[in-house]
């Protein structure tokens, strides 16, 4: 629970972080619309700190605490192996795209898709509902 | 390319408002703060945020008057960026060095059992004593990141909220791993490993964006 609860108050934090940069941004921007977005540097530079910083939290995410099961996949149920391992190759997949859509120019988007996918990675595995658990028995039922 | 030390006092000069208000204040709570320190002391990271935010707010605010009276001084861009580099470590270590003295002469400990008549102290002072080089590293981690996002947002192309927004991420990161304090080895050396390259990344990101930086004033 005390987990959610930071996962949340970050949340609020970084989104009202976030609509008072744009805010303060949009009313200081001097460059016209057609400028080019960034250059070869600032999207390298972007790129690889962006997929270090997704690197290091989903590792966090799959083997620490008590949601991060990565590493005792054999004392575990066959389904629900199968199903936290497909939902960790489904949010791999996803964050693979924001990394591409960084190196595309495209880092603001980036950020905010993979923000969203990882608090609700987060939730599901260390919630409280026992998200992760219904998800299998919805599996094995179907 | 020789060192101007005026031009690292110019800089200095620039920051010196925010280093004569976070030396004091660092140097008091290190002194007075009754628990014993840890690496994730919540108040010394969020002191170290705020002091490296303000940091490069100084020394970035590139629509300024005296920046633009800097940057067409005839100065190459590399020897400005090299020297406010320069100019921002001096900050960070007229900041550091006496809180981490305080804490490695026993400065705090004595305060700490004579004062506070605190029970933890002198036994804790080995435990605290590689504390100041979480610091440190803190403010090598951010340091370059708030210097490329200011280069960044300097550059006449669009889309620099990304690394704004980026630097906010990797805050919030931190933050999150910081909150849990036992971690396996491998993982800790995966974290230095990887802060190492991103320190790196945004230090040589920004020194070749700080050459097509746009004067805006």
């Amino acid at each position: 629970m005390k987990v959610l609860l930071l996962i949340f108050t970050l949340f609020f934090i970084s989104v009202a972080g976030l609509t008072a940069f744009l805010y303060w941004s949009s009313k200081k921007s001097l460059l016209p619309k057609d400028a080019a977005i960034g250059c070869v540097v600032s999207r390298n530079v972007e790129t690889v700190l962006f997929s270090l910083t997704l690197l290091i939290i989903f590792i966090y995410l799959l083997t620490q605490r008590d949601g991060g099961l990565l590493l005792m996949l054999d004392e575990l149920r066959p389904q629900f192996t199968a199903v936290y391992l497909v939902l960790a190759g489904i949010v791999l997949l996803l964050l693979v795209g924001t990394v591409v859509m960084t190196f595309l120019r495209r880092t603001a988007w980036a950020v905010c898709i993979a923000s969203i996918v990882l608090y609700i990675y987060a939730v599901i595995l260390y919630g409280p509902f026992d998200l992760m658990e219904r998800i299998v028995n919805l599996c094995a039922w179907s | 390319m020789r060192i101007k030390y005026a031009l690292i006092g110019l800089f200095f000069r620039q920051a010196l408002p925010v280093t004569l208000l976070a030396l004091p204040a660092l140097c008091l709570f290190v002194l007075f703060y009754r628990e014993i320190l840890d690496w994730r002391n919540t108040w010394i990271s969020i002191f170290i945020l705020i002091h490296s935010a303000l940091l490069t707010l100084c020394l970035g605010q590139f629509r300024s008057r005296a920046f633009s009276f800097i940057y067409t001084r005839g100065f190459s861009r590399d020897v400005l960026w090299i020297h406010k580099m320069l100019a921002t470590g001096l900050s960070v270590f007229l900041v550091w060095i006496p809180a981490a003295l305080i804490v490695w002469l026993p400065i705090r400990s004595s305060v700490q059992d004579k004062l506070f008549i605190s029970p933890y102290f002198p036994l804790m002072v080995p435990r605290e004593a590689s504390v100041p080089w979480f610091w440190l590293f803190g403010y090598a981690i951010l340091l370059p990141l708030f210097h490329y996002v200011w280069i960044r947002r300097a550059q006449p192309t669009r889309g620099s909220n990304g690394a704004v927004l980026l630097a906010i991420g990797m805050v919030i990161a931190a933050a999150t791993l910081m909150n849990f304090r036992w971690y396996p080895t491998w993982f800790l050396n995966l974290i230095w490993i990887v802060s190492a390259i991103m320190t790196a990344t945004a230090l040589i990101g920004g020194f070749l964006l700080h050459r097509t930086l746009e004067v805006q004033k």
